[in-house]
């Protein structure tokens, strides 16, 4: 169920005839074509010895990609561009998928650090979501190692698939008010799962305002979870003090 | 898969005429041989392993979905 990819390959004298060729050959302009050098080629003497230079080409559509008003120019060129590794990659699964250009929920914490998202549609790629969001996360580094390569200014986007880090900070949201209110009941301190970084954020931002429990990380690497507790232990009064909540760089 | 093993290796090489992908498959097991330039074998390996790592990770996903595993290997050329 391979995507059609057609591609096409052209050589001339330079890179720069090649990529000519291919505009005149595929009637579109150099930015309608994702362009691949094979080869530079070399010049020879007298047209003895050199090589011919080999470019790969393959005709971009993005033309299906619905970018918000609000994008500004950076930002729209950005999305192509991280549309365009997206799908080569995916191409090269031979996994489909719709894809969606959105910003992060404004004013509350999630899960999405960039200012922009692309969010994969699909029944075939929800394999790459993967057991707690793992595969997702080596995908969007993919995505955004090869974006490098092109932005210099370390721009990067936030890869989500069929809202998998919308629907995470539910659950952790929720998963953080369960904890508190058995903390309030027994008086005791709750420890949650193992997360990474960017997740136990989401458990600190959500109890920042408790009035009766605190949170706090323990632990090291990929064992590092958030313990919930009591702000202060009942007839205790050197118990925890209550101190008002500081972000800290790494929750 | 091959073409996905391609693209990331021909984008993170800064010789891409030189990376060859070299598929075959055993017994349900399906393995990825790369061979680049030998200055292009750390990135693709990538820090601390991130960039074939992430290769490895989401071949296996997929692949998983139809019963396969896979295995990348870089080949190591020694310096001549």
């Amino acid at each position: 169920m391979e995507l059609e990819t057609r591609e096409y390959e052209f050589s001339a004298r330079s890179v720069a005839e090649a990529i000519r060729k291919a505009e005149q050959t595929l009637g579109r302009t150099r930015d309608e074509l994702d362009i691949f050098v094979v080869t530079e080629g070399r010049g020879g003497i007298l047209g003895l010895g050199g090589e011919d230079a080999r470019i790969r080409v393959r005709l971009r559509n993005a033309s299906g990609l619905a970018i918000p008003n609000d994008f500004d120019e950076g930002e729209r060129q950005l999305a192509i561009a991280a549309w365009d590794v997206i799908h080569s990659l995916l191409a090269g699964l031979g996994l489909e998928a719709a894809v969606e250009v959105r910003r992060p929920a404004a004013g509350e914490p999630t899960l999405e650090p960039a200012p922009i998202t692309l969010n994969l549609q699909g029944d075939q790629v929800s394999v790459l979501i993967g057991r707690r969001g793992a595969t997702l996360a080596s995908f969007q580094f993919l995505v955004n190692h090869l974006l490098a390569r092109r932005f210099q200014d370390r721009a990067s986007v936030n890869i989500d698939i069929e809202d998998y880090r919308v629907r995470r900070v539910q659950s952790l949201k929720a998963l953080a008010m369960r904890a508190a209110q058995k903390v309030v009941r027994t008086r005791r301190p709750v420890p949650l799962d193992a997360m990474p970084a960017a997740e136990r954020r989401i458990i600190h931002l959500t109890l920042a305002n408790h009035p009766d429990v605190t949170t706090q990380s323990t632990g090291t690497g990929e064992a590092r979870r958030v313990v919930v507790m009591p702000r202060r232990p009942r007839g205790h009064p050197r118990g925890p003090v209550r101190r008002p909540f500081r972000p800290r760089p790494r929750p | 898969m091959k073409a996905f093993v391609e693209f990331v290796v021909r984008s993170v090489a800064t010789r891409p005429e030189a990376v060859e992908v070299e598929e075959s498959e055993q017994a349900g097991l399906r393995v990825f041989r790369i061979r680049v330039a030998p200055e292009d074998v750390g990135r693709v390996i990538g820090r601390q392993g991130q960039v074939i790592q992430a290769m490895r990770t989401i071949l296996r996903a997929v692949a998983a979905r139809r019963g396969e595993r896979v295995q990348v290997e870089l080949a190591q050329e020694q310096a001549s």
